[in-house]
């Protein structure tokens, strides 16, 4: 039984058509990611599940509610992390999760809930004077107060630097264990591919796959490149008369070999036979980002 | 520190008044620059006394401190309010509440609580100022003092939330709201009394809301009747700015 369920869903705002034809399903307890470039409609879809837009045609069920005529209900199952939306400057960070709790009727514990998302020593400073990576983790904080059953985070990382995107993953893995079922926004790809159970890539207001991470890259392109400098001199065809081996050039000192599936293993039991040291051995695999490519004709970013 | 069963809007209310006490401008312009007023004119010499030019009342009760109040009363509704719920529809803080059980515009009727008793403190604080330090005589008909002065809030805050509807960001908020101030201003009778001005002005001044708080509390204080076309003035103004900007009004 799944806990969000989006049909044929369109959207058009002032003639220009954001969301065309998006379907999907979300089951509980899963990360459920969406991942398109900006402008995709990713947003837009994401404000119709929780009734922020009403959307033209299509349906949408988010624990069995239609959003707009339950309107009140869901808001109190389902926590949403905004883009763009800031708090006053002055308000501390225990005041905010405080108010926000009065919105719900089953709250979440707040000195728990900063201690979780590591706010506690932050609990009497202002939002101005927080760095980016706290007043993310305060907006995940405020979505989760309400203890809600999904939680969508949009563009969650957006802005942050590498040391803080890391540590907010690990933190949405950890909202995860505590029995969420989380829809997570996204134009980056290693995000997606880090986090996500699954993935619905959507590119101009459409969806175009719905996967495992692995699952697209594997439905996209099996072949694995492998490069290396030969300590000693050996002939193409040793390769070329493998199985799994597609394509053998030599680049400089350098052999490339190309293959499916399980071509390293083969071309390594080769060199071991041979006794040959593979110098400076690469493998360059196929990854969500050639997938995307493949899938949507354009690069994400 | 709130209860924690108090509901969403006490709890916004409550957060809202400790912001705005927070906001080191805020207070401060609006019990300084009234009080600063009333101060200033009051304590010019002769406007403590009674003078023929004011009806046998000093200008003190019957000009200076109705001018004060009305001055207070546009400086919040005009300028404040509406830079405050700009910003906050700028910085997105409409739109997050709008994504939980409250609604957004809960935060905007809170907001507008904290305005209206700040607003109510600093008229006290004058009519008791003035009463106990400068000798002034209280408004005599009190009564309709105080008609005039819910009115003329009702009037002058209606348009506050139409620059707020209208302004896309905190800076046009603050500058449209200054635009209709200083207009106002010199229409209403504030800087030329009314009585001096040509005679198809002296109307304007009434019906325009600041001009008609202002000359409403000006003939109450000496004791007479609030004018009609003041009354319906601030009356058809609150209608129609509210309703305009119920219309117009955008939380994102």
């Amino acid at each position: 039984m799944p806990v969000i369920e989006v049909r044929e869903l369109r959207k058009q705002y002032q003639g220009k058509l954001a969301v065309a034809d998006v379907s999907f399903t979300v089951e509980r307890g899963e990360i459920f990611g969406i991942l398109g470039p900006n402008g995709a409609g990713k947003t837009t879809t994401v404000e119709c599940m929780t009734a922020m837009r009403r959307h033209d045609s299509g349906s949408v069920s988010v624990l069995g509610l239609d959003p707009h005529r339950k309107t009140a209900e869901l808001r109190q199952r389902l926590g949403v992390q905004l883009q763009e939306s800031e708090l006053p400057d002055k308000l501390k960070v225990w005041e905010a999760l405080d108010l926000y709790a009065s919105f719900y009727r089953d709250p979440a514990d707040i000195d728990e809930l900063m201690d979780a998302l590591g706010l506690a020593d932050k609990r009497e400073t202002t939002f101005k004077k927080l760095s980016g990576g706290q007043k993310q983790r305060l907006s995940i904080a405020l979505s989760l107060v309400g203890n809600p059953e999904i939680a969508v985070l949009d563009e969650l990382t957006t802005g942050l630097d590498p040391q803080s995107r890391r540590d907010t993953w690990a933190l949405i893995e950890n909202v995860r264990e505590r029995g969420v079922t989380i829809v997570l926004v996204t134009h980056f790809m290693e995000e997606a591919e880090r986090l996500c159970d699954r993935l619905a890539v959507i590119d101009s207001g459409a969806v175009v796959a719905i996967d495992t991470p692995a699952g697209l890259v594997a439905g996209v392109d099996d072949e694995q490149r492998i490069r290396f400098r030969p300590s000693s001199p050996v002939e193409d065809d040793v390769f070329a008369e493998l199985r799994e081996v597609r394509t053998v050039e030599r680049r400089g000192p350098e052999l490339v070999v190309t293959g499916n599936g399980n071509v390293l293993h083969a071309v390594t039991s080769v060199l071991a036979r041979k006794q040959i040291i593979a110098g400076g051995l690469r493998v360059e695999q196929a990854n969500l980002d050639d997938a995307f490519v493949a899938l949507t004709g354009k690069n994400l970013d | 520190m709130t209860a924690p069963n108090s509901t969403p809007l006490a709890k916004l209310t409550a957060v809202e008044a400790k912001l705005f006490l927070r906001d080191a401008g805020a207070p401060l312009t609006v019990i300084g620059v009234p009080v600063a007023l009333l101060l200033v004119f009051g304590l010019m010499p002769g406007v403590r006394e009674p003078s023929p030019e004011h009806g046998g009342r000093s200008a003190l009760a019957t000009f200076i401190a109705p001018m004060s109040i009305a001055i207070l009363l546009a400086m919040l509704a005009l300028t404040m309010f509406p830079t405050f719920v700009a910003t906050y529809r700028e910085k997105g803080v409409l739109r997050r509440l709008s994504a939980s059980p409250v609604r957004p515009s809960k935060l905007l009727a809170a907001q507008l609580a904290v305005n209206l008793v700040a607003a109510a403190t600093t008229v006290l604080i004058i009519l008791l100022l003035g009463a106990l330090v400068l000798g002034m005589a209280l408004p005599e008909n009190a009564a309709g003092f105080a008609l005039v002065t819910v009115l003329g809030t009702a009037a002058l805050f209606s348009v506050g939330m139409l620059v707020a509807a209208l302004s896309g960001s905190a800076r046009t908020a603050g500058g449209i709201g200054t635009l209709a101030f200083f207009p106002m201003l010199a229409l209403g009778g504030v800087w030329v009394p009314k009585e001096n001005l040509p005679g198809f002005l002296q109307g304007v001044a009434d019906a325009l809301p600041l001009g008609a708080t202002f000359n409403g509390l000006r003939e109450t204080a000496a004791g007479a009747a609030p004018q009609p076309l003041q009354l319906i003035a601030l009356l058809v103004t609150t209608a129609v700015f509210t309703g305009l900007s119920a219309k117009y009004f955008r939380w994102q």
